[in-house]
């Protein structure tokens, strides 16, 4: 029979990229470590805690966070090293449970219902923490709840190292109360319109009563935003779900604006490339191409475009991302641009359905190829050459 | 209003007319069947944003008592009258706007929606219009409309797109990964014309129009196309813009040819596309044409199992050895529409369109796409 309460962990790691390269080098511990920002036109991905209490904050600008410490220590960001830490973090977590859902690099939920049957989820916890941080000198907030979006909110609520059970019946006196910035889901394009119509916290949402005006504002998630906030989500732990919705994707923030549209192409050529050679290595086939461009004023666009079939081809992929590029185009000086994919599927078996309207130009090309390298195998021995896709 | 009819007669057209009825719309009062009721006739009017069907009702059976027009709730009137017993319904307008259907032993009373928000509609005869023989027109959309596209991504390619040239007719479909294609010859000379009609619009058509030998008036303008088939008007918007020309994508020399059974391939292919895990019945399958001029058909889904078929082709085969993969749905689709029951394939090369063509299917010829197995 279905149990009718779930026991949902959300564990957070706190300051990951920091506390990755503290985990490697115990001598930044005790001193202010920001994360990203080559230049000083970059932002920090992240702070550590001690930088933290000068008042730095990930997100910040460099220039802004050498104001407010002058002695930071910038380190480049170093994605091996995450990809390191983090599977170890999961490899950790997946000796607690088998029902484990990737939030992101740094995040996970995890089914508990069943273990918490014979120990007490907050000894688990504690057990999980202690763990993670004297063996692998990484900090972790532990967010206890009856679903996963409580628990998400549950691990925000104490940081770092805290473990906050989150209760139904808590939720007056603990979630309600929040500013509804921090509830999770509302970006921060969402908020001040929120604000605008009167709703400051999570508590104002649930007690909203005019649910036209709040349709114009959350589209149609006014009702589970709804349902969220009063504490009910009903999604269940989902394993596979991060795989399935996981983009590979790369942005870089310029030294200085970058005016000239031959320019801005040069840097897509860069970015695709990046992302172009993780999608090869990570042997999977992509389907939707998204570029994002920030102006000089920070105002940004993010466009996207699904293809019919997958790819992992180059030339495929930056034509899109030009297309993106020149359908959106504006006169504004650019600060930023990125290119990310996604639908993403592992590259075996991958049949292209052929198009008509393409068959002339594509085809022709590609027959080009088939037939040198059968030329070149007649010659000189069998699968002397091939195409270097599986 | 009010008046009398043979129950079936008035089922039969409202069947037809449930067709342009809306279930999701803007407008409710799409939702809603108009009736006029004339001094001695019937007109049952529905549309949707696609499609609008009027029909004049004129039949013995029918006994006018007094005239007017009213605007009855769409589907509870259907099915209303689908259930009743009796030969024959008597139906009224009563005061507070409520309809009221007597038959046999019911006596029902339906509220009525506000006549004034049907919107105007136009069904314009213009007097240049083309004929064409039912059985003909159905055939010609029966053969083309399954290859249209049916996502929106080319909204153009939703549709069929219908040329007049001289006495020829020629109807083109794809979805850019299928083709059909087919002529028919006209009694007589029209002017150029080159139109988009909906898929959809024609799918309905055909289920409205009967099997005979009788003939179909189609009016049109820039906008719209009205099809004129005894007391029935079916009008459906056209789509604007271009569409693409495709004459030049059919290629015209074939190096292989292979002739078959059709209802042999046709079950291989199909037994062939059973293991495959992709969605739907889009598998991928291989056809190989052997030294040994055996047709080979394949399929592999390495979590599944695997299928061999051989087929053997029937007559000589012309050209060499040949491997081309490509997805069952759009070969079966388009066995499924000869009449013929030998087909030849026409292959141009293994990643290049092939052309399937049929002895008794003059003046058609369907096109398809392979895939690439890289």
């Amino acid at each position: 029979m279905e149990k009718k309460y779930r026991i949902i962990f959300h564990i957070d790691l706190n300051a990951f990229f920091a506390s990755c390269e503290m985990a490697e080098d115990e001598s930044l511990i005790k001193i202010p470590l920001g994360i990203g920002g080559s230049s000083n036109r970059g932002v920090l991905t992240t702070a550590n805690y001690v930088a933290r209490k000068y008042g730095v904050s990930s997100g910040m600008n460099v220039v802004e966070a050498k104001r407010l410490c002058p002695s930071i220590l910038l380190l480049p960001v170093n994605f091996a090293l995450y990809q390191k830490y983090s599977q170890i973090f999961f490899n950790l977590l997946s000796e607690y449970s088998d029902i484990i859902e990737k939030g992101s690099i740094d995040e996970g939920y995890l089914d508990m219902t069943d273990m918490s049957e014979e120990v007490h989820p907050v000894e688990i916890a504690e057990e999980i923490q202690k763990r993670l941080l004297n063996e692998f000198k990484l900090p972790v907030s532990i967010g206890i709840a009856p679903n996963m979006f409580l628990a998400k909110m549950a691990s925000d609520m104490k940081k770092p190292l805290g473990i906050t059970v989150l209760r139904k019946r808590d939720l007056a006196e603990k979630l309600w109360p929040l500013p509804i910035e921090d509830m999770y889901g509302i970006g921060k394009k969402t908020y001040p319109n929120l604000k605008l119509i009167g709703i400051n916290t999570i508590g104002d949402l649930v007690n909203y009563e005019d649910h036209k005006k709040l349709k114009l504002v959350l589209g149609n998630r006014v009702k589970e935003f709804i349902e969220k906030a009063k504490g009910t989500d009903n999604r269940t732990v989902d394993p596979h779900r991060y795989v399935e919705y996981k983009s590979i994707g790369t942005s870089q923030t310029y030294a200085t604006d970058i005016y000239e549209y031959q320019t801005v192409l040069t840097k897509l050529v860069s970015l695709t490339k990046k992302v172009v050679n993780r999608v090869i290595k990570d042997e999977s086939v992509v389907k939707t191409i998204n570029i994002q461009v920030r102006y000089s004023d920070f105002t940004q666009i993010n466009r996207s475009k699904t293809l019919d079939f997958y790819t992992d081809n180059f030339f495929e992929i930056y034509q899109i991302v030009e297309q993106l590029y020149d359908d959106n185009q504006s006169d504004l000086p650019i600060r930023l641009l990125g290119v990310s994919v996604s639908n993403i599927k592992p590259n075996v078996n991958n049949f292209r359905q052929i198009n008509i309207f393409d068959v002339s130009k594509e085809v022709t090309k590609e027959e080009k190829v088939i037939k040198m390298l059968n030329n070149i195998n007649v010659t000189y021995g069998n699968k002397i050459i091939k195409k270097g896709i599986k | 209003m009010n008046f009398q009819i043979n129950k079936d007669i008035l089922l039969n057209n409202l069947i037809i007319a449930q067709k342009a009825l809306s279930n999701k719309t803007p407008n409710p009062a799409l939702q809603g069947i108009k009736l006029d009721v004339l001094e001695d006739h019937l007109i049952i009017t529905t549309s949707n944003s696609d499609i609008a069907i009027k029909l004049v009702i004129k039949d013995p059976s029918l006994a006018i008592k007094k005239q007017g027009s009213v605007l009855i709730p769409g589907k509870y009137f259907i099915e209303i009258i689908r259930k009743l017993d009796g030969l024959k319904v008597v139906i009224s307008s009563v005061v507070d706007n409520m309809i009221r259907i007597e038959a046999d032993r019911s006596d029902i009373t339906l509220n009525m929606m506000d006549i004034d928000d049907y919107p105007e509609l136009e069904f314009s005869e213009k007097i240049k219009s083309i004929k064409i023989n039912v059985r003909t027109l159905k055939t010609i959309i029966r053969q083309t409309a399954f290859a249209t596209s049916s996502i929106e991504n080319r909204p153009i390619l939703t549709g069929v797109n219908f040329k007049i040239d001289g006495n020829k007719l020629i109807a083109i479909a794809t979805d850019s990964y299928r083709l059909s294609q087919k002529q028919i010859e006209l009694n007589e000379v029209y002017e150029p014309l080159n139109i988009i009609i909906p898929g959809r619009s024609l799918d309905e058509l055909i289920k409205v129009l009967e099997n005979n030998n009788e003939m179909v008036e189609l009016h049109f303008d820039n906008s719209k196309i009205l099809f004129k088939y005894r007391s029935l008007l079916f009008q459906s918007r056209l789509l604007e813009g271009n569409y693409p020309e495709t004459s030049k994508l059919i290629p015209t020399e074939f190096p292989i040819i292979i002739k078959f059974n059709k209802e042999n391939l046709f079950t291989a292919i199909e037994r062939a596309s059973l293991l495959s895990s992709r969605d739907g019945n889009n598998a991928i399958v291989k056809l190989q044409l052997r030294q040994d001029n055996i047709v080979e058909i394949t399929s592999n889904s390495p979590e599944i199992g695997k299928v061999l078929e051989e087929v053997y082709p029937v007559d000589e085969i012309i050209g060499a050895p040949i491997k081309i993969a490509f997805s069952s749905k759009y070969i079966l689709d388009a066995l499924k529409i000869f009449n013929s029951s030998e087909v030849t394939i026409n292959f141009t090369g293994e990643i290049r369109p092939f052309i399937i063509k049929g002895d008794y299917d003059e003046n058609m010829l369907q096109l398809i796409l392979p895939v690439r197995t890289e």
